[in-house]
């Protein structure tokens, strides 16, 4: 299977980029073939994800029973953050969430020793062999529903505040990495890991609504823990009304936060002394 | 073989309290899942920040003060940690792992084992929620429920209720498992269509007067909401009237679970060999 082509290519330049992005290619592509064989399940979890978008948006409406405007959003403003809560949390189910579950697998099985063996970067390795196969469309859906809302607020985005978008866009699923790798370094330890995936479960819930929707001191507390930068940055950025200066600090934040998620990770492989020796 | 549900009642009725001690030990046993009655709180929570805000945004027909929002959404908080159940999924997966034939062989009907492992975990709930409960509701002065001995027995019993109701509506859709692996799905849709209508999504009192209308005459208020209402002193409709449509919904499910297990148990031995 795939671990013949990972051995033929051993010893290479470990930093050859493309040998890494075809192993990416294996190892989706090993996945998405043995879930391949539960199709029915493939359609039903994208059915309940459509369920479930239009059951948030849906229930957001209640709050603009009273007033067209909370904290500044009206009714279609908040719909591009609620898509973009579901966009966020499938990159957490689809991406994140089955290799931070695979941890506790790794480190009690003591596969961990053998894949600290391989000629491959054990963080990437750990980081990306798993794809939540059954989540892929979430994004997607949670994109669609953002356009909706952008529709429906009447405010078509410039290609300006497009590419703010997608580099905002970028800076969250850096943040949702950085978490899981701290969460990652936290499983080595704990061995035990049965809360951690609920760390991050409560992060990305925090951060169904923007953040101005919570009075101080919550929204203070959800700006500096970076909450506000999984939807509300990339949902203002959609709008044309992002601080400016957010293009320039997140992106340095966000490459900030994964290389001290990898300095955690890699010390907690230096305390981890093997579960089969 | 499912001997056990033709067994005398007397049977299963005296294994319950050892059947609830087992299910007190699990709960204690794996502490750590206790913390998932936090993370269950955080939905109602966010909510209630977001209503804070509407209602703090200036002359609204809220008509809901602060105080009232606390004090609905932390009791909604604990009901929902009470009385939500998780059979359709415990089912879903003893029916793949085998577990399920297991159950079938004791001498104990598969639905008392399964509601007895619910009341368990509940009971360790209760005594760890219900303290923190009356703390906030004394330390904090926007928390405030109307104090009667009646207004209180009403809510503890609407809250077994509402225990019972969801207990059999998640057997009930657990059944769906004999013939569909997705049960547990089928019932969280169930009770996602539910949430606009129960007191999950918003207070019925302010949803539109349509939804309130169905609301009272729906299940799915008398497994969530109809408790917190009570013990805030804002029952949508008659209380009485209420109790007897939640007492109405146990008995349609009490009645539609045996039907069902009939059918689907016959399936579950062809399948099983």
């Amino acid at each position: 299977m795939t671990e013949n082509e990972i051995s033929v290519t051993a010893g290479s330049d470990r930093r050859d980029l493309r040998r890494y992005v075809g192993l990416l290619g294996i190892f989706w592509r090993s996945t998405f073939s043995a879930e391949l064989e539960y199709r029915a399940n493939f359609a039903a979890n994208t059915a309940l994800s459509v369920f479930w978008t239009v059951w948030a948006a849906l229930g957001v409406r209640v709050f603009f029973r009273f007033s067209d405007s909370i904290a500044g959003w009206d009714y279609g403003e908040l719909l591009v953050v609620v898509g973009l809560f579901f966009t966020v949390n499938g990159l957490r189910q689809a991406l994140f969430a089955p290799n931070l579950n695979r941890m506790t697998d790794y480190i009690r099985n003591g596969t961990l020793d053998f894949l600290l063996t391989k000629p491959v970067n054990t963080q990437f390795m750990v980081s990306f062999r798993q794809l939540g196969v059954y989540n892929l469309l979430d994004p997607v859906l949670g994109i669609s529903l953002s356009a909706i809302g952008l529709a429906s607020a009447n405010r078509i985005p410039t290609p300006g505040s497009l590419v703010a978008f997608v580099l905002m866009l970028a800076v969250a699923a850096l943040m949702l990495y950085a978490l899981t790798l701290v969460l990652m370094a936290a499983a080595v330890r704990l061995v035990n890991s049965e809360g951690l995936g609920n760390v991050a479960f409560v992060a990305v819930e925090l951060s169904r609504f923007p953040v101005q929707l919570y009075r101080n001191p919550v929204q203070t507390v959800l700006t500096i823990v970076p909450v506000a930068f999984l939807t509300t940055f990339p949902a203002e950025a959609l709008l044309g009304r992002l601080d400016g200066r957010l293009l320039l600090v997140g992106p340095v934040i966000g490459a900030l936060a994964v290389a001290l998620g990898s300095v955690a990770f890699r010390r907690s492989l230096r305390s981890y002394s093997g579960a089969s020796g | 073989m499912s001997f056990g549900q033709f067994s005398p009642v007397a049977d299963w009725v005296r294994a319950y309290p050892q059947l609830l001690r087992a299910a007190l030990q699990v709960t204690l046993t794996y502490r750590g899942r206790l913390l998932f009655m936090f993370t269950g709180a955080l939905f109602p929570m966010l909510l209630l920040f977001v209503w804070l805000t509407v209602a703090a945004g200036g002359p609204t027909q809220v008509g809901w003060d602060t105080g009232r929002f606390v004090s609905y959404y932390l009791a909604a908080a604990v009901v929902h940690d009470l009385t939500s159940s998780d059979i359709s999924w415990a089912w879903d997966s003893d029916l793949r792992s085998g577990e399920l034939s297991t159950k079938l062989l004791r001498p104990v009907p598969v639905f008392h084992q399964y509601a007895a492992a619910e009341a368990g975990s509940r009971i360790v709930t209760a005594i760890i929620l219900g303290p923190v409960l009356i703390a906030l509701a004394v330390a904090l002065p926007v928390v405030a429920f109307p104090a009667g001995a009646a207004t209180l027995l009403a809510a503890v019993a609407a809250t077994m209720l509402a225990f019972l109701l969801s207990v059999l509506m998640s057997s009930t859709f657990a059944l769906m498992g004999f013939w569909t692996t997705q049960s547990g799905n089928v019932y969280l849709l169930w009770w996602g269509l539910g949430a606009f209508v129960s007191g999950w999504i918003a207070p019925l009192d302010l949803m539109p007067a349509w939804l309130q209308r169905a609301a009272v005459l729906l299940p799915f208020r008398y497994a969530v909401g109809f408790p917190v209402e009570i013990a805030l002193g804002i029952p949508t409709g008659n209380t009485l009237t209420g109790f007897a449509i939640a007492f109405f919904w146990l008995a349609v499910f009490a009645a539609l679970y045996p039907l069902v297990w009939r059918r689907g148990v016959r399936r579950f031995q062809a399948v099983g060999g």
